[in-house]
């Protein structure tokens, strides 16, 4: 044998022709198994749509505010804040009558399928982008009037006129409505549904960072991503109307997608939004160092507006301007001057314990 | 054969001459105009106060103020008032623009010292902080912009905290008082009589029998101390403040070794507090209040005051005394709510402890209102505006000051309505009366010298001609010298020389004799 191997093989050379061993097709088999299995690994109750990577396509990033996975009947069931909405909707819609827990169990895969069957879909137990679109679909019909109430414009027929002066959109998540500030004069108020007590929709001042049309089901028709720094939040559309007006989502503010088609066309990349929470408990921990960020950095940020400090928006980043302004409070009330929110900062901030 | 070269000339030719006449006469005209350019030309030797006011002349004159974030009950914004004044002074005078421009208060010092540094100060600098005088030689003396009924609006004792060397360097806006916070409860428990305390003060022996019953009625493991510092450093200027002061010359007790013989005429003297036997006497007690276990530990000092941990807050200053007593309106917030906190405790304020035959007072600082020229002199006049608007940003912040209750007004017509006002602030009201009434009993000289000592260093130093020259209330309208660049503290001493050793001493790092010798050291070394 090993005289009739090619000269080439002979001299150490791999031939060109020579079919590789079992050992050396390891790791090709390896990588390929690996590809095949990734969907599974990754997304161990099932691969995210198609959807979901508009991202690269955009320039955006991928929202982290509403679930885009396919729900079937599983074992172990799947669990999850989606499917608790699911089971809302499906009570909304007076089809299920079960616990609202966040399990996909056989109970709430009946009802699906008997939702499908009504919507003239095939009668799977599966909720996918056909089921929403369809459901969405169904609840608008089921209610009408709600597109003339939604609107805060009395009759408006016609679209209202584009709103002058700067821009300035407040989201209330108590009163859970969304109203457009126009010149500092409010211009018009929507409904919204906002995040879910254990996913809330995140307090600050933000700015519009980035839009998009069509972005996926999930965000209705049009996406308004802000610059929240600890996660992808936007304010968006649905394909879900009946959650409009509910704590839902996964953070996220959701509109009617009428309502957010209109106000898409209105605000430009870097217009204000601010969510406030009226009876939320500011909570900040003390000496947070400098690019800390989280809401103990928004509340620290707000107080300071509110007692005259010029520390910029509220933006939840305890960055440079943050620290040159408590290192001014240090100055003015005579503390040692270190820019770092220590208990005596707090303190004179009426943030103390 | 060669024949060697005679002489090109045997005598000068007139052309020649004439030329290198002329070439030198140029050179010197060049050289002056590219001087004065360049600001080089010879400095102003005397000031006319009276120079005339060019009516075709466009005068720009440029105002610093702090950008206060301060809102108090019920006033105006702080830094309205400025920009009402200037706007006022602008409508007087159409050939005059002024540029106002607000500093934060973290990096204002530094900023002025740039431009200092650079030679381009601002016209007129407002700072709620100090001190009058920055030992700059752009600096103008203001005593020669004063006629009498000037000097008489004023208080006595607003002369007296910008004065240096004799020498008015600064406009006073408003003298404020720097009281110490107690907490009423532990203070009762102490055995201490508060409503006398506060009137009449006490003397450092009173206040370490104090915090000795207090331990002992606590006990051991109660986390209590009697004293706790806001900023260590100034609460060592303020013990030293009812300390007498030296009589003879000084000798350290903690005998510093670095420094050396002072023969330059910029040594601190005998007059200077910080080299006089008084820092290791002070030193000393807060040591032996230490070793009692009455010191708190310097860090987190409001919060421990705030959660009755501690029974003297000492020298916050009056800016968070009126926050902490709650004398601020508060905006309510609107995004969100504040988290509900315990009732702070019941507050008195109170003297700094004196010590023996020395009456308590307060410490009591001047916000100033200084005017500068540039390196490029823009003349007698220019600096006439900005002296006249000087004192009009001095006595224009009325509206604003009528609400703080620890501002008192520099002016007698401002302080007589703040001391009718003074009965609607209750206890605080009566407290800041009293102890701005203690100060005006001082003598006067001994006055000017603590408030300028103890805050910001040795004596400034003036050398030469302009320290004799340097013009007095008195010498209103005669020709007035400037200061000299001077070695030595105006300014940042507390937190350069006093501050780090403070602190360490604290912190429990160093002893009083310790501190002391660094204290002094950083005095002799300058800044």
């Amino acid at each position: 044998m090993e005289q009739r191997r090619p000269a080439a093989a002979r001299r150490g050379r791999p031939s060109p022709t020579r079919r590789p061993s079992p050992a050396r097709r390891l790791p090709l088999a390896t990588l390929l198994l690996t590809l095949a299995l990734a969907p599974f690994l990754l997304w161990p109750s099932g691969p995210p749509s198609l959807y979901s990577l508009w991202s690269p396509a955009l320039g955006l990033q991928v929202p982290t505010c509403e679930s885009s996975r396919v729900l079937t009947l599983r074992v172990p069931p799947l669990r999850g804040d989606d499917v608790t909405e699911l089971q809302m909707t499906l009570r909304q819609l007076s089809i299920y009558e079960g616990p609202i827990d966040g399990v996909f169990s056989p109970e709430t895969a009946a009802a699906v399928t008997a939702t499908r069957m009504k919507c003239g879909l095939s009668p799977i137990a599966r909720v996918d982008t056909a089921f929403w679109e369809a459901v969405g679909a169904d609840w608008l019909a089921a209610n009408a009037q709600v597109r003339s109430a939604a609107a805060a414009t009395p009759g408006a027929a016609a679209p209202p006129a584009p709103p002058e002066g700067n821009l300035l959109i407040v989201i209330n998540i108590e009163t859970v409505r969304l109203t457009l500030y126009a010149g500092g004069y409010p211009y018009k108020s929507y409904p919204v549904a906002i995040g879910r007590p254990g996913s809330p929709s995140p307090v600050g001042q933000w700015r519009v960072r980035n839009k998009g049309i069509n972005v996926g089901p999930p965000f209705g028709t049009r996406w308004m991503g802000l610059s929240v720094p600890w996660g992808i939040y936007g304010v968006h559309g649905t394909n879900n109307p009946g959650s409009i007006g509910s704590m839902a989502s996964g953070g996220c503010i959701r509109m009617f997608n009428w309502n957010v088609e209109e106000l898409y066309e209105w605000v430009e990349v870097g217009t204000p939004v601010h969510i406030i929470s009226p009876h939320w408990t500011a909570s900040v921990r003390p000496s947070l160092p400098e690019g800390a960020v989280g809401l103990n950095v928004v509340f620290l940020q707000w107080q300071m507006q509110r007692l005259g400090w010029n520390a910029g928006d509220a933006d939840g980043r305890l960055g440079g301007q943050t620290v040159e302004v408590i290192r001014d409070l240090e100055s003015f009330y005579g503390l040692p001057v270190d820019g770092v929110a220590d208990t005596d900062v707090l303190s004179l901030l009426d943030l103390g314990r | 054969m060669t024949t060697r070269p005679g002489p090109l000339t045997t005598r000068p030719r007139p052309l020649i001459g004439a030329l290198i006449a002329l070439a030198t006469i140029l050179g010197l005209v060049a050289a002056g105009a590219v001087a004065a350019l360049v600001g080089c030309g010879p400095e102003p030797t005397g000031i006319n106060p009276q120079a005339p006011i060019d009516s075709a002349r466009h005068y720009h004159l440029v105002v610093w103020d702090y950008r206060l974030p301060f809102t108090s009950l019920g006033g105006a914004p702080y830094s309205e008032g400025s920009r009402e004044v200037i706007d006022d002074f602008e409508r007087r005078h159409p050939n005059v623009t002024v540029d106002l421009h607000l500093v934060d208060p973290a990096d204002g010092p530094a900023k002025l010292a740039e431009a200092l540094a650079a030679g381009y100060p601002p016209d007129v600098y407002c700072s709620p902080y100090g001190p009058p005088a920055v030992g700059s030689e752009l600096q103008i003396p203001l005593g020669l912009y004063l006629d009498y009924e000037t000097w008489s609006r004023f208080d006595p004792v607003a002369w007296q905290a910008v004065k240096v060397d004799d020498t008015i360097w600064a406009l006073p806006r408003w003298l404020m008082l720097w009281p110490w916070l107690g907490n009423r409860d532990l203070l009762g428990q102490a055995g201490v009589d508060v409503e006398r305390v506060s009137r009449d003060g006490w003397t450092r022996d009173e206040f370490a029998a104090a915090a000795a019953r207090l331990a002992a009625s606590a006990g051991r493991g109660s986390g209590l101390a009697f004293l706790d510092s806001f900023a260590p450093a100034a609460t060592f200027r303020d013990l030293l403040l009812a300390t007498p002061a030296a009589p003879t010359a000084p000798t350290a007790p903690t005998a510093p070794t670095a420094p050396t013989a002072p023969t330059a005429p910029a040594a601190p003297t005998a007059q200077d507090y910080w080299l006089g036997p008084e820092p290791g006497l002070v030193a000393g007690w807060l040591e032996e209040l230490r070793n009692a276990g009455g010191l708190g530990s310097g860090s987190g000092a409001v919060d421990a005051f705030l959660h009755g941990k501690v029974a003297v807050l000492a020298s916050p200053s009056p800016w968070a005394v009126t926050f902490l007593m709650e004398l601020v309106e508060r905006p309510a917030p609107s995004q969100f709510s504040l988290p509900r906190r315990e009732a702070p405790p019941p507050m008195v304020l109170l003297p700094p402890p004196s010590g023996p035959g020395q009456s308590s007072a307060a410490w009591i600082s001047a916000a100033t209102v200084a005017v500068f020229r540039q390196a490029r002199y823009r003349g007698d006049d220019n600096t006439r505006l900005a002296a006249e608007l000087a004192l009009e940003l001095t006595e224009g912040l009325r509206p604003w000051l009528r609400s703080e209750v620890l501002c008192v007004p520099a002016t007698a017509s401002e302080q007589a309505s703040w001391r009718l006002r003074g009965e609607k602030f209750g206890e605080v009201g009566a407290f800041a009366l009293e102890s701005f009434e203690r100060f005006q009993a001082w003598p006067k000289d001994r006055l000017s010298q603590v408030l300028t000592a103890l805050n910001y260093g040795g004596r400034p130093i003036l050398v030469g001609r302009e320290a004799e020259s340097g013009p007095g209330v008195g010498s209103a309208g005669s020709d007035g010298g400037v200061a000299s660049s001077a070695r030595g503290y105006l300014g940042p001493f507390l937190e350069e020389a006093v501050a780090p050793a403070a602190a360490r001493f604290w912190r429990g790092e160093a002893t009083a004799a310790e501190m002391v010798t660094e204290i002094t050291q950083a005095l002799w070394r300058g800044p």
